[in-house]
């Protein structure tokens, strides 16, 4: 009857070769930030366009608009010649 | 024919398979988890107590993947894994529809999908761990 369990383990084995294969992937995936509340918000990475004076900003879904920064970083805000917020 | 009892070694075998997968990403991304945890506006929590679960979150599905591989401790491990897949329901679900604002879902269960997304990945898991328990219930011992 164990033998019934060979393939739960296999599929645990499978699962964590894929996990770490796929982080690998996962790590590539670019994210932006920005900040509520004094605190850093992961957001998926926004196409602000072509750079120019402007701050590239993210409007969320309540209505309220925030500068977008590429890293974790005050200094990093993101530019653009485009006025409005994008919608997230 | 698939008979009831490979049955139910495959329904356990995808919910190792999932566990599996989400535990280990979850800890291989566990700084970007515990800032997106942060950033939920349905955990108003300090930051130890993030800092704590979110080693707490894929430890906790790492354990169910342990318990669901032991004919003696499976059942326990199914209802940890029922247990699991209700909060990633429930949470999706508050995420969505009465969050004051919808955060990355990056520090969901599976950082590449949308929250729409996780909510169904979660109501199939949840589905599969409950007919894994119909199973159970029809076949006497594995």
């Amino acid at each position: 009857m164990k033998s019934k369990f060979l393939i739960p383990v296999l599929a645990m084995i499978f699962a964590t070769g894929m996990s770490f294969t796929t982080a690998e992937l996962g790590k590539e995936q670019a994210v932006d930030y920005i900040r509520v509340d004094n605190q850093w918000m992961a957001i998926p990475e926004i196409d602000c366009g072509q750079v120019g004076p402007n701050n590239c900003r993210a409007k969320l879904q309540d209505g309220s608009v925030h500068p977008i920064y590429d890293i974790q970083n005050l200094s990093s805000l993101k530019k653009t010649t485009s006025t409005v917020p994008f919608p997230l | 024919m698939i008979s009831k009892r490979n049955s139910l070694v495959i329904l356990i075998s995808i919910l190792v398979l999932l566990f599996t997968y989400i535990g280990i990403n979850q800890l291989i991304f566990r700084e970007d988890f515990e800032l997106n945890l942060l950033n939920s506006p349905l955990l108003p929590i300090p930051e130890t107590g993030i800092f704590l679960l979110s080693w707490f979150i894929p430890i906790l599905e790492l354990l169910a993947v342990f318990l669901l591989l032991w004919s003696r401790t499976y059942l326990l491990g199914l209802y940890l894994g029922i247990f699991l897949f209700i909060m990633y329901t429930s949470y999706s679900l508050g995420i969505l529809y009465f969050a004051s604002y919808i955060p990355c879902s990056c520090g969901g269960m599976l950082k590449f999908l949308s929250w729409k997304q996780q909510l169904w990945v979660s109501l199939g898991g949840l589905m599969i761990a409950i007919l894994t328990f119909y199973f159970n219930k029809t076949v006497k011992k594995v």
